[in-house]
C-alpha cells in the first residue's frame, strides 16, 4: 500500500494536467487517507497575501507555496473557478482557503494530510444535497488482465433495467443514468464486479479471470483469440512453466509439455544443441515434416531465443489453426511470443542457474582379462585362432588383480610403441570410458531483464548468458551463448502504434574435434582395454587419443543471429486495424577449424608429431575457415476488421499478404602446412589453398485471409484460406490454394446448462478440416537440372586421379530430375473437446485427428538398376496419420493454504502408407508399399539359441545359404522356418511371399505420455515432470557392435553385458556365439547370429524423470526490508532417473537417434551410424536464484 | 480534427498500398535459378567442359591399391585364389556368398553418366581432334564399365541412352553375353579410332594403345570363357555360340595386342638388373615416362592421397600370404619346372627355394626373402612371422614383397602413406594376351616365344622353351594342357602375380574345378624344414611358440599342418580347420555372382537369376 501510494504521489507531482484529469477518485481518496496519517504534528506556516481579480489557481499556488501544502486538482475542477480577490495577513491556511473559496459555488476543497484537494462540487456531492444529483452519460472500457478489451461483456445498472454489452473492443456507453449509480459488470469466465460511477469521466473496468484457463488469450496466426473461442487445436505453454529449467535451450524444455508435440533428443546431445521438434508424428516419408517455428511472427530457430524471454508458446496442431500459414506450415506451427513491457509497472529481475552435468549413462567396459577371453572366443569361433596366448591371458589376469611392478609393454619393438592398435599387444587394464569422461562438468546461466513504461510507450529489455562445458576429460568442449532482446512499442497518436523488437544471439561452440568427432566416439568404444593410455614415461600414448585432443586442434563455430522486427499497428477507423511487419533476420556462422598433429614421445623422450590417418590431420597443420550468411526478409501486411451486430453476432475478418526472400551464401577456404601453429591463417600457410562457395536462394509469396463468426460465444465458425507460390517449383506448378474451415459449439453457454454452470463452465466441441501444402521436401531448384563441379582441395579433397598437371576438377553428371515437382498436399481433420468442470478445478481437452498427406514428394520409387540413378522425387505417394491427444489438469487450493496441481498428457499417432509406386509390393522390408506402417521392422522369428549338435544338424538340414553358407553350430541363433519350405530366406521378397521374414516390431514412438505435478505452500513449492514413451522398438542391425559386442576384428567392443554369451557351460546366455573376423569376411559369421530377429528386438519404451524442482520464495516481509520484490531460491535437476527395459549400454532417447520416424527401417539402417557412439545425453543438477528488484 | 485524421489514414493506406504494389510488381520474384552449379541448358558446350565431364570417370573406375588389411585393391585382389590367402576366407571362392549380401548394380550409374555425355557432347564447339579425344575416352569408359558387369554378372541389359524414370521401361530382358561383349568391342573400336596416339603415359589419360590393350583383354576373356565353359558344358556359356565365333574373339584379342606390339612404342621396362627391375617397376612412384606402363594411377601423400600396402606388408605378414602353389610355379633359374628332389632339398632350408640363384628371379621380387631389406635399417627376418597375431602374422610363410616400399620410412609406419602406383595397363599384359590368343588359335610357338621372351629377358631367365618347361607331373594342375598353353598360362601367373588378375583367369578358363573347388591352399614346408627346429624356447619362435596337432594343456593349437603327426614332410595348412573340405566354390553357381532379388521384380520378371542361385 505504502509503495503504491508513494509511487502515485511521486508520479502525480510531475504529471501533466491532462493525466490528472483522468485520475480516479478512489486513488485520490486512498492517497488522502494515507497522508492524513502521516501529517500529524506538522507545523503550519501563516499566510500573507494581497491579490485582486486573479485566477483561483494563482491564489492557491501562492497559498501552497507559503504553507508548504501540496495542491491536488481533481478532475477539471478549475474550469468552474471564478476570479478571486483576497487580502490577508498572517492567517491560517484554513482561513486563507476559506476566503479564496468564498465565491466559488462550484468548487470545494478539502484538506487531507499535507495536501489541499480541490474538486468540483459534483464529485464531493453527497446524497444530502439532492439539488446536485443529475442524470449523466457514461462511457467506459472493460479490459482483461492483459489490457485487452473484452467484447460482449454485460454491463447492468444496479437496481434498474438499464444495461448494455461491450463492443468488440470492450467499449460501452450508457446514457441518462444516475450519477451515483452502481454498474454490474460480468463476463463468462471472469469474476463479476460492481463499479460505482464516479463523475462523467470514461471508466476503465478491469476484470480478472476466474481460475481456469478459459479466458486465456491465445496467440494464433496473425492475431490473438480467447481460448474459449478457439475452434482449432491449439496447445499453450506459458513462459513461467519453462523458467528455471536447467536446459540448454527452449527446445529441451518443451519435452512432455504439450500433447501431440513430440520432442526427441535425436543425436543432439552435445552442449548447446537443440532437440528435434515434431507435431503429431510422421507427416511424410522424407522426414521433411518439422513444425514451422515463428518467434514474434518471424520464422527463426527456437534455440536462438532466450528461454527466459518467452511469454508464451502456442502450438497450432490442426489445419484450422495453421492454415493461415498455408504452405509454410503443413505440419503444425509453434508460435513463440516474447515478453513485452507493461505500462506503469517497472520491474527489474535477475536469475541464475548453476549446475553440474554428467552423462546419464556410460557403458560398463569389461576388464582386459575378460576382454581377451571374449576376443579369443570370438576369433576362435570364426577362424579357429586366438589372438591372446595363454601366457598373455595370465599376464592380464595378474595385472587386473595387482598391476604393481608389471611390464605393461612386453612386446614393444620400437621407440614409439607402434602397432599397438588392433593387436593383442600390451598388458594393462584400461576402462576407456572412465579414462575419457570426467565425473561432472559445469553449466551456468544468468539472466537480467527490465521492463516498464507508461501508457504510451512500453519496453522490455533483457540480456542472458549461458555457458556449458563438455563431459570429456581431455577434450575441452565449451558452449556459450549471449542473448540480447529489446522490445519497445509506442502509441504515436491515437491510431498509430510503432513497434520495434530486436533480438541478438551469439553462440560459440568450441571443441578439439577438428573433423574427427565421430571417429573419436567410434574409437573410444573399440579401443582394447589391454593397452595403457600412458607410455612408460607417463606420457599419453597415441592410442589414448589424448595427443590429438590436446594438440591445439580446434573447431570453433560462432553463430550470430540478428532479428529486427519493426512494425506498425494502425487503427484509422474504430475496429479496423492494419498491421505491417517488416521482419528481417540475418544469421552468420563462422567456423574456424585448426588441425594440428598430436605430439607423442618415444621411449627415449624424443617427441614426434603424429596423425592418426583417419583423422586427416596434415603433419604441418591445416586450417579451414567456413563462413556463411543468410539474409531473410519478409514483409507481412495484414488488416482486420471486427463488427458486432445486435450485441450477439460478432464478425471478424482478416486478410493479408506475405512475401519471403531467403538468400544464403557460404564461403569455405582451406589450406595446410601452417607457417606457425600458434598463428593459423589462410595467408599464413605454404600449402595449396582451396576456396569453395555455395549460394542459394528461395522465395515465397502468399495471400491469406480469415473470417470468424461468433454467436454469443456459443456458436463459432472460422474460415481460413491462403494462396501460396514458391520459387521451388516451375511456374506452371507453382501456386496452390489452401483453405480450411472449423466450427465450435460451447454447450456451457446454453440456457439449459445455466443451472450447473458451477460444475461445467466450459464444454466445447470443435471440429476442423483443412488443406495445407508442403514445399519443404522439394529441392530449392527441384525443377531445374544442374551439374555439380568438384575441384581439388588440400588434404586430398576433390578428385583422386592425377592428370599430367596434377589433379583437375571434374563435372558430375546431372542427377535425375523432375520438372513437374509441385506441392505436397496435406489434408487434416480434427475433432476436439475442451472442458472445464468441477468448479474449474478440472480442465482438459481431447483431440482426435486424421492427416492425409497426398501427392507426397518421394522418397523416390525403387526402380531397376539399369535406370542408373536415384529416380527424382515426384508427387506420387500418400500417407495417412491417425492419432489422438488427451490432456488433463487438476488444480486446487486446500483450506490450509496448500495449493497443488497435477496434470497428465497422453498422445498417440501412427502412420500408414496409402499409396506408393510399388505395384508388385516388392522388397517390403526396405521400401514402401501400400499399407506399410511407418517404422515397421521386418525380422526373423527364432527358437532361441541352438543348444546342441542335434539342433544344429536339424538346422543345417535346411538351406540357409541365403544368410550364410557357413554351417550353424551350437550357440548360433535358431532362426525359424516360418513358411516351412525348408529354407531360411526371404522368399521372393514380395509382400505375401517373404519367406521367413515377418513384421516383428515398430520403431515409431507410441503413447507419448507425461505427467507433472506441483505443490505450493507458504513460499515452498515442489514440482516434477515425468516423460516417457509407452511403446517403441529398436532392432540392432548386424554389425552394431555397441549392442552385439563382437564383429569385425578392429570393432570388437566388449561391455559387461556381452560376457553373457553362449557356451556349453552357459546355455541360458542372452547373447549368441561371438564371432570376430576381418571386416571382409565377418558377414559370413555374424549372419548366423546378428540378423534382425524377435529374440534381440529391443523394447525402447521408457519413463524418465525429466525435471524436478524445489523452489523457495522468501517471505515478502523479509525481502521488503532489503528493497526487493521477489527472491526465489531453487534446486532443480534434469533427466534424474529412467526406467526402461532397453539393453543397458544404450539410452532409450538417443537410440532413437538412429531412428527417424519419417524413414523406413532400412533407410534408417543405411543412414544411421551405430547407436551409442555419440556424445552421451546429460543429466543435470543445479541451483539458482530468481530475484526481482 | 476528424477530417485531418481521415486524410492521414488515406495517406498511410496509400503508402502501404504502394509498398505492396512495388513488391508485388516484381513479377518474376519467384523465378529463381540455381546460383552455384552448372546448368544443363547447353551443357558440355566447350572442349573444356567435355574434358572436365570425362574427368569424373577417372576418379573411381580403375582399381586402386588397398588401404587396409583384407581390403580390396590390386595388390590384395588375388586373395582367396590359389595365389594368395588372408587368414579369413574369401566368401565367393569358398562358396559362402549369399543372396542377402548381394548389392545393387551400381555400374549402371556410371553408364547413365556416360550416356548423358553421348546425348549432349555435340553442343561442344572446338577442335575436332580435341572433341574426338573425349568422345573416345567416353567410349572407352563405357566399354570398361560394361566389362566389369560382364565379369560379375554375365549378360546384362545394354543401355546406351539416358532412360526415363519409368518402371515400364525397365521391363526388359538381360542381353546375351555375346551382344554385350560385342557392343563393348564396338565401343572400343570407336575409341581406338578417336583416341590420340601416345608413346608414354605422361598425359595420364586414356590413349589409343590403352583402348587396344583393353580390347585384347576383353576379347581374350570372352573367347576363353566361351571356349572353356563350352568344353565343360556347364551353365555359363552362350548356348548357341559357335566355334567360329569363339575364334573371332581370340583373333580380335590377338590383333589388338599385335597392333600395340607392332607400333613399337612400348617395351618391357628393363635397366639390365634382372634381380631388381621387375620389383622396382611396382614401387616407382612416377611411371609417366616408363616404357612399359600405358596407364596408371598415381599416389601422392603430400595431398593425403596414399594407400596402406607398405604399412602392412612391412610387418612381413599383413595377415596374408602367397601360396605354395604359386611359389612352386616359378621355373628354375635355368628354365625347368621346379619339382622332385630339387624342390624337396630347397624346401628343407626356409627361403632357399625363393632365392634368385635357384629360381626365376621374379619370385624373390614377389615373395619376401630372408635378408632382403624390409624397412629402412631392417631386413626380412630369417623366418616368417607365422606365430604373430593380427596383421603382423603371415598366413602361409610366404609374405608378399611386391609393392613394398621398403625404403620409405613413412610408408612402412603409417596408414595411407604408401605411394606404390596402381598400374591399370602395362605392356607385359599385352604380350601375355597376344601369346595366349595366338596359342589358343594354334599359332606358331616361335612367335609365341618371341612375344614372351622380353619378360624372361628382364628377369634374367632363358628364353621360352615350351618343351623344356613342360610340367607333366600329374599333381600339376595344367599337366594335361598342351605345352604351349601350359607355358603361356604359367608365364601369365608368374608375371602378373598379385596384380588382381588371377580370379578372372581361373573363371574364364573354367578352371575352378582343378584350382579351387575342394582344394586347400598351402604354405611353406614346416615339418621337414629348418623352420620346425626354430620352434623352441631358444629358437626364432621362442617368444611365442607354435602349437600344432596337440597343444600342451592350457594352450591351444595355433598352427595347422598337412598330414598327420609323424609324417616327414608337413606343409603349413592354414585352412585345415576352417575349410577342411577346401574351397567350397560351387561349380554350378559361383562362376557368376547373383543378381539382387529385387531386380527380378523390378524388371517385371524379365531379368532372370544367374545359374545356381
Amino acid at each position: 500500500m505504502y509503495e503504491i501510494l508513494t509511487f502515485n504521489f511521486y508520479g502525480h507531482c510531475r504529471m501533466k494536467r491532462k493525466i490528472l484529469l483522468t485520475m480516479k477518485l478512489t486513488v485520490i481518496l486512498l492517497l488522502s487517507f494515507t497522508f492524513q496519517v502521516v501529517a500529524n504534528g506538522f507545523a503550519q506556516n501563516r499566510i500573507t497575501m494581497t491579490e485582486k481579480n486573479v485566477s483561483l489557481k494563482k491564489v492557491l499556488k501562492e497559498i501552497s507555496r507559503q504553507s508548504g501544502y501540496d495542491l491536488v486538482f481533481v478532475s477539471d475542477a478549475l474550469q468552474y473557478a471564478k476570479p478571486v480577490t483576497i487580502q490577508v495577513k498572517e492567517v491560517s491556511l484554513e482561513q486563507a482557503l476559506e476566503l479564496s473559496f468564498r465565491n466559488q459555488p462550484l468548487i470545494v476543497y478539502d484538506i487531507k494530510g499535507k495536501a489541499v484537494i480541490v474538486k468540483d462540487r459534483k464529485i464531493s456531492a453527497d446524497k444530502s444535497n439532492p439539488m446536485l444529483v443529475l442524470p449523466v452519460d457514461i462511457k467506459g472500457k472493460v479490459l482483461d488482465e492483459t489490457g485487452q478489451g473484452i467484447p460482449g461483456a454485460s454491463i447492468k445498472v444496479k437496481g434498474s433495467h438499464k444495461g448494455t454489452i461491450t463492443d468488440p473492443n470492450g467499449q460501452f456507453s450508457l446514457t441518462g443514468i444516475d450519477e451515483n449509480a452502481i454498474l454490474l459488470v460480468s463476463y463468462v469466465g471472469y469474476v463479476s464486479k460492481e463499479v460505482k460511477i464516479t463523475g462523467k469521466g470514461p471508466l476503465t473496468i478491469n476484470l480478472t479471470a476466474e481460475s481456469g484457463q478459459l479466458n486465456e488469450v491465445v496467440v494464433v496466426g496473425y492475431g490473438t483469440q480467447k481460448k474459449i473461442n478457439l475452434t482449432g487445436s491449439v496447445s499453450v505453454v506459458k513462459g513461467e512453466d519453462l523458467e528455471n529449467r536447467p536446459v540448454t535451450n527452449a527446445t529441451q524444455s518443451l519435452q512432455g509439455i504439450a500433447p501431440g508435440l513430440n520432442v526427441s533428443v535425436g543425436g543432439n546431445t552435445k552442449p548447446g544443441q537443440s532437440f528435434n521438434l515434431n507435431i503429431r508424428g510422421a507427416g511424410n516419408l522424407n522426414g521433411g515434416d518439422s513444425p514451422f517455428v515463428l518467434v514474434d511472427g518471424l520464422a527463426m530457430s527456437l534455440s536462438d531465443v532466450n528461454p527466459n524471454d518467452i511469454e508464451s508458446i502456442s502450438i497450432l496442431k490442426d489445419a484450422a489453426a495453421s492454415a493461415i500459414y498455408g504452405a509454410r506450415a503443413p505440419y503444425g506451427v509453434i508460435l513463440v511470443t516474447t515478453k513485452k513491457g507493461t505500462a506503469d509497472k517497472t520491474t527489474i529481475s535477475y536469475s541464475n542457474n548453476i549446475g553440474f552435468t554428467s552423462p546419464v549413462k556410460l557403458p560398463e567396459m569389461a576388464n582386459s582379462y575378460e576382454f581377451a577371453k571374449y576376443f579369443n572366443a570370438a576369433t576362435f569361433n570364426a577362424t579357429g585362432s586366438k589372438q591372446y596366448s595363454d601366457d598373455k591371458l595370465a599376464l592380464l589376469q595378474q595385472y587386473v588383480n595387482n598391476p604393481a611392478g608389471m611390464n605393461i609393454f612386453p612386446e614393444v619393438t620400437d621407440n614409439y610403441y607402434s602397432n599397438w592398435e588392433n593387436s593383442a599387444n600390451g598388458v594393462a587394464n584400461t576402462n576407456w570410458f572412465d579414462f575419457h569422461y570426467k565425473p561432472y562438468a559445469m553449466r551456468q546461466s544468468h539472466n537480467l531483464s527490465t521492463s516498464g513504461g507508461n501508457k504510451n510507450t512500453q519496453y522490455f529489455i533483457s540480456g542472458a548468458y549461458y555457458k556449458e562445458g563438455g563431459s570429456l576429460r581431455y577434450a575441452d568442449i565449451n558452449y556459450k551463448r549471449y542473448n540480447l532482446n529489446a522490445s519497445i512499442s509506442s502509441q504515436l497518436n491515437s491510431w498509430i502504434k510503432l513497434k520495434l523488437n530486436t533480438k541478438f544471439t551469439q553462440s560459440d561452440y568450441v571443441s578439439p574435434f577438428s573433423g574427427f568427432e565421430g571417429l573419436f566416439f567410434h574409437n573410444l568404444a573399440r579401443m582394447r582395454p589391454n593397452v595403457s593410455p600412458y607410455d612408460l614415461n607417463g606420457n599419453f600414448s597415441e592410442m589414448s587419443m589424448v595427443p590429438y585432443l590436446q594438440s591445439g586442434s580446434k573447431d570453433e563455430t560462432k553463430s550470430y543471429t540478428l532479428a529486427i522486427l519493426p512494425g506498425l499497428e494502425l487503427e484509422p477507423v474504430k475496429n479496423w486495424k492494419i498491421m505491417a511487419d517488416f521482419n528481417l533476420l540475418r544469421t552468420n556462422t563462422n567456423e574456424d577449424v585448426l588441425k594440428l598433429p598430436g605430439l607423442i614421445y618415444g621411449m627415449d623422450g624424443t617427441p614426434k608429431y603424429v596423425n592418426r590417418s583417419e583423422y586427416g590431420i596434415p603433419i604441418l597443420g591445416g586450417y579451414t575457415r567456413n563462413m556463411n550468411a543468410t539474409n531473410y526478409f519478409s514483409p507481412n501486411v495484414y488488416t482486420s476488421y471486427s463488427y458486432v451486430l445486435n450485441h450477439d453476432h460478432t464478425f471478424n475478418a482478416m486478410f493479408g499478404f506475405q512475401q519471403e526472400l531467403n538468400e544464403y551464401s557460404a564461403l569455405s577456404s582451406s589450406t595446410q602446412d601452417l607457417i606457425s601453429a600458434s598463428r593459423p591463417g589462410l595467408s599464413l600457410a605454404t600449402g595449396s589453398q582451396t576456396t569453395l562457395e555455395n549460394r542459394t536462394h528461395w522465395g515465397t509469396r502468399g495471400f491469406f485471409g480469415r473470417l470468424n463468426y461468433n454467436y454469443k460465444n456459443k456458436y463459432l465458425v472460422e474460415v481460413n484460406g491462403r494462396y501460396d507460390g514458391s520459387s521451388r517449383f516451375a511456374a506452371d506448378s507453382r501456386w496452390g490454394f489452401f483453405p480450411s474451415v472449423s466450427l465450435g459449439y460451447n454447450l456451457a453457454g446454453e440456457k439449459f446448462m445455466e443451472g450447473i454452470k458451477d460444475q461445467i463452465s466450459l464444454l466445447k466441441i470443435r471440429g476442423s478440416y483443412g488443406l495445407l501444402g508442403n514445399q519443404s521436401g522439394a529441392g530449392l531448384y527441384s525443377y531445374a537440372q544442374t551439374m555439380n563441379v568438384t575441384i581439388p582441395g588440400p588434404s586430398g579433397a576433390g578428385g583422386q586421379w592425377y592428370f599430367q598437371n596434377g589433379r583437375e576438377g571434374y563435372i558430375a553428371a546431372p542427377a535425375p530430375f523432375n520438372p513437374g515437382v509441385t506441392w505436397e498436399k496435406v489434408q487434416m481433420a480434427n475433432l476436439g473437446l475442451d472442458f472445464e468442470v468441477l468448479k474449474s478445478h478440472l480442465t482438459g481437452s481431447i483431440d482426435v485427428f486424421q492427416r492425409n498427406t497426398r501427392d507426397m514428394l518421394g522418397p523416390s520409387l525403387d526402380i531397376a538398376d539399369m535406370y542408373g540413378g536415384i529416380p527424382p522425387l515426384s508427387n506420387n505417394a500418400n500417407l495417412r496419420t491417425n492419432g489422438w491427444e488427451l490432456s488433463l489438469t487438476w488444480k486446487d487450493q486446500l483450506e490450509n493454504g496448500i495449493r497443488y496441481s497435477i496434470g497428465a498428457m497422453l498422445s498417440d499417432n501412427k502412420s500408414v502408407v496409402t499409396k506408393y509406386q510399388n505395384p508388385t509390393n516388392s522388397n517390403p522390408s526396405n521400401t514402401w508399399y501400400e499399407g506399410k506402417n511407418v517404422g515397421e521392422i521386418w525380422g526373423y522369428r527364432t527358437s532361441g539359441l541352438i543348444q546342441n549338435a542335434d539342433q544344429a544338424a536339424a538346422f543345417n538340414k535346411m538351406n540357409h545359404s541365403y544368410l550364410s553358407s557357413s554351417a550353424w553350430v551350437p550357440g548360433d541363433v535358431n532362426y525359424r522356418d516360418l513358411n516351412g519350405d525348408n529354407k531360411i530366406d526371404i522368399g521372393n521378397n514380395v509382400l505375401g511371399n517373404m519367406g521367413d521374414l515377418s513384421i516383428i516390431g515398430n520403431t515409431t514412438p507410441r503413447y507419448a505420455y507425461s505427467f507433472n505435478g506441483a505443490v505450493e505452500w507458504k513460499g515452498f513449492s515442489v514440482s516434477f515432470l515425468f516423460q516417457g514413451i509407452g511403446k517403441m522398438n529398436y532392432a540392432p542391425k548386424p554389425g552394431d557392435v555397441y549392442f552385439w559386442g563382437a564383429g569385425a576384428l578392429a570393432q570388437v567392443t566388449v561391455f559387461n553385458q556381452h560376457l553373457d554369451y553362449w557356451t556349453p557351460q552357459n546355455p541360458g546366455a542372452y547373447y549368441p556365439n561371438p564371432y570376430a573376423a576381418p571386416a571382409g569376411s565377418i558377414s559370413t559369421y555374424i549372419n548366423k547370429t546378428q540378423q534382425v530377429s524377435d529374440q534381440y528386438l529391443q523394447n525402447a519404451a521408457y519413463l524418465r524423470l525429466k525435471n524436478a524442482t524445489i523452489n523457495y520464495a522468501l517471505p515478502s516481509s523479509l525481502i521488503k526490508k532489503i528493497r526487493l520484490s521477489k527472491v526465489n531460491i531453487f534446486i532443480t535437476g534434469e533427466n534424474l532417473f529412467t526406467i526402461t527395459k532397453l539393453a543397458k549400454m544404450l539410452d532409450p532417447e538417443t537410440v532413437a537417434a538412429a531412428v527417424d520416424p519419417g524413414k523406413s527401417y532400412a533407410q534408417n539402417v543405411t543412414a544411421g551410424g551405430e547407436p551409442g557412439k555419440i556424445y552421451p545425453l546429460s543429466k543435470v543438477y543445479s541451483i539458482g536464484v530468481n530475484v526481482g528488484f | 480534427m476528424m477530417m485531418k485524421m481521415k486524410v492521414n489514414t488515406i495517406k498511410i493506406v496509400a503508402l502501404i498500398g504502394i509498398a505492396l504494389g512495388l513488391s508485388a510488381c516484381k513479377k518474376n520474384f519467384l523465378d529463381l535459378q540455381p546460383l552455384d552449379s552448372l546448368s544443363t541448358t547447353n551443357s558440355l558446350s566447350s572442349t573444356n567442359e567435355l574434358k572436365m565431364y570425362v574427368n569424373q570417370f577417372y576418379q573411381n573406375v580403375f582399381p586402386g591399391q588397398p588401404t587396409g588389411v583384407g581390403g580390396s585393391g590390386i595388390a590384395f585382389n588375388d586373395a582367396g585364389t590359389d595365389n594368395m590367402i588372408f587368414s579369413s576366407i574369401n566368401a565367393r571362392t569358398s562358396g559362402l556368398s549369399s543372396l542377402s549380401d548381394t548389392t545393387s548394380i551400381r555400374e549402371y550409374r556410371t553408364i547413365r553418366s556416360i550416356n548423358y555425355f553421348f546425348e549432349n557432347y555435340r553442343h561442344a564447339t572446338g577442335q575436332a581432334s580435341e572433341i574426338n579425344k573425349y568422345v573416345g575416352e567416353a567410349r572407352f569408359f563405357r566399354a570398361y564399365v560394361y566389362f566389369n558387369m560382364v565379369r560379375k554378372y554375365g549378360g546384362v541389359t545394354w543401355i546406351n541412352k539416358v532412360l526415363p524414370a519409368d518402371q515400364e521401361v525397365m521391363a526388359v530382358r538381360r542381353d546375351s553375353r555375346t551382344l554385350v561383349v560385342d557392343s563393348i568391342l564396338a565401343d572400343l573400336d570407336k575409341a581406338i579410332d578417336l583416341l590420340p596416339v601416345a608413346s608414354n603415359s605422361a598425359s595420364m589419360r586414356v590413349h589409343k594403345d590403352v583402348a587396344l590393350a583393353f580390347k585384347s583383354r576383353v576379347a581374350l576373356y570372352e573367347g576363353s570363357w566361351e571356349k572353356y565353359h563350352k568344353t565343360k558344358n556347364d551353365a555359363f556359356f552362350v548356348k548357341d555360340i559357335t566355334d567360329d565365333k569363339i575364334k573371332t574373339y581370340y583373333e580380335k584379342a590377338r590383333d589388338a595386342a599385335a597392333t600395340v606390339i607392332n607400333s613399337s612404342r612400348w617395351s618391357v621396362y628393363s635397366t639390365g638388373k634382372p634381380l631388381q627391375d621387375y620389383g622396382n617397376l611396382f614401387v616407382t612412384t612416377d611411371l609417366s615416362t616408363n616404357s612399359e606402363v600405358l596407364l596408371w594411377k598415381k599416389y601422392n601423400t603430400n595431398d593425403n592421397i596414399g594407400h596402406s600396402i607398405s604399412k602392412y606388408t612391412s610387418t612381413d605378414g599383413a595377415d596374408m600370404g602367397l601360396t605354395l602353389s604359386l611359389v612352386d610355379d616359378y621355373l628354375t633359374r635355368d628354365g625347368r619346372p621346379f619339382t622332385g628332389n630339387e624342390r624337396k632339398q630347397a624346401q628343407a632350408v626356409y627361403g632357399k627355394e625363393l632365392s634368385a640363384d635357384l629360381r626365376d628371379p621374379r619370385l624373390s621380387q614377389t615373395v619376401a626373402m630372408p635378408g632382403q631389406p624390409l624397412k629402412p635399417g631392417v631386413n626380412v627376418p630369417a623366418y616368417p612371422p607365422i606365430n604373430q597375431t593380427g596383421f603382423n602374422r603371415s598366413t602361409t610363410g610366404f609374405p608378399l614383397y611386391k609393392f613394398l616400399e621398403y625404403n620409405n620410412a613413412s610408408a612402412v609406419s603409417d596408414d595411407f602413406k604408401s605411394m606404390a602406383p596402381a598400374i591399370a595397363f602395362r605392356y607385359a599384359e599385352v604380350l601375355l594376351n597376344y601369346a595366349e590368343a595366338l596359342a589358343e588359335l594354334g599359332g606358331d610357338p616361335i612367335v609365341i616365344a618371341n612375344a614372351l621372351n622380353p619378360l624372361r629377358l628382364r628377369a634374367g631367365m632363358p628364353s621360352v622353351d615350351v618343351n623344356k618347361e613342360y610340367n607333366t607331373d600329374p599333381s600339376y594342375p595344367f599337366y594335361s594342357l598342351s605345352p604351349v598353353i601350359q607355358c603361356v598360362r604359367r608365364e601369365r601367373r608368374v608375371e602378373l602375380a598379385a596384380e588382381g588378375m588371377r580370379l578372372d583367369d581361373i573363371l574364364r578358363w573354367a578352371a575352378a574345378d582343378i584350382l579351387l573347388a575342394g582344394k586347400r591352399p598351402l604354405g611353406a614346408l614346416f615339418v621337414g624344414s629348418d623352420m620346425a627346429s626354430q620352434n623352441t624356447s631358444a629358437g626364432f619362435y621362442g617368444s611365442s611358440l607354435l602349437y600344432y596337432d596337440t597343444a600342451p594343456s592350457g594352450k591351444s593349437v595355433n598352427l595347422y599342418l598337412t598330414g598327420v603327426q609323424g609324417d616327414a614332410l608337413r606343409y603349413i595348412d592354414p585352412y585345415k580347420n576352417l575349410l577342411p573340405g577346401g574351397y567350397g566354390f560351387n561349380l554350378g553357381r559361383d562362376y557368376l555372382v547373383p543378381i539382387q532379388q529385387r531386380m527380378l521384380q523390378l524388371t517385371g520378371g524379365n531379368w532372370s537369376q544367374n545359374p545356381g542361385w
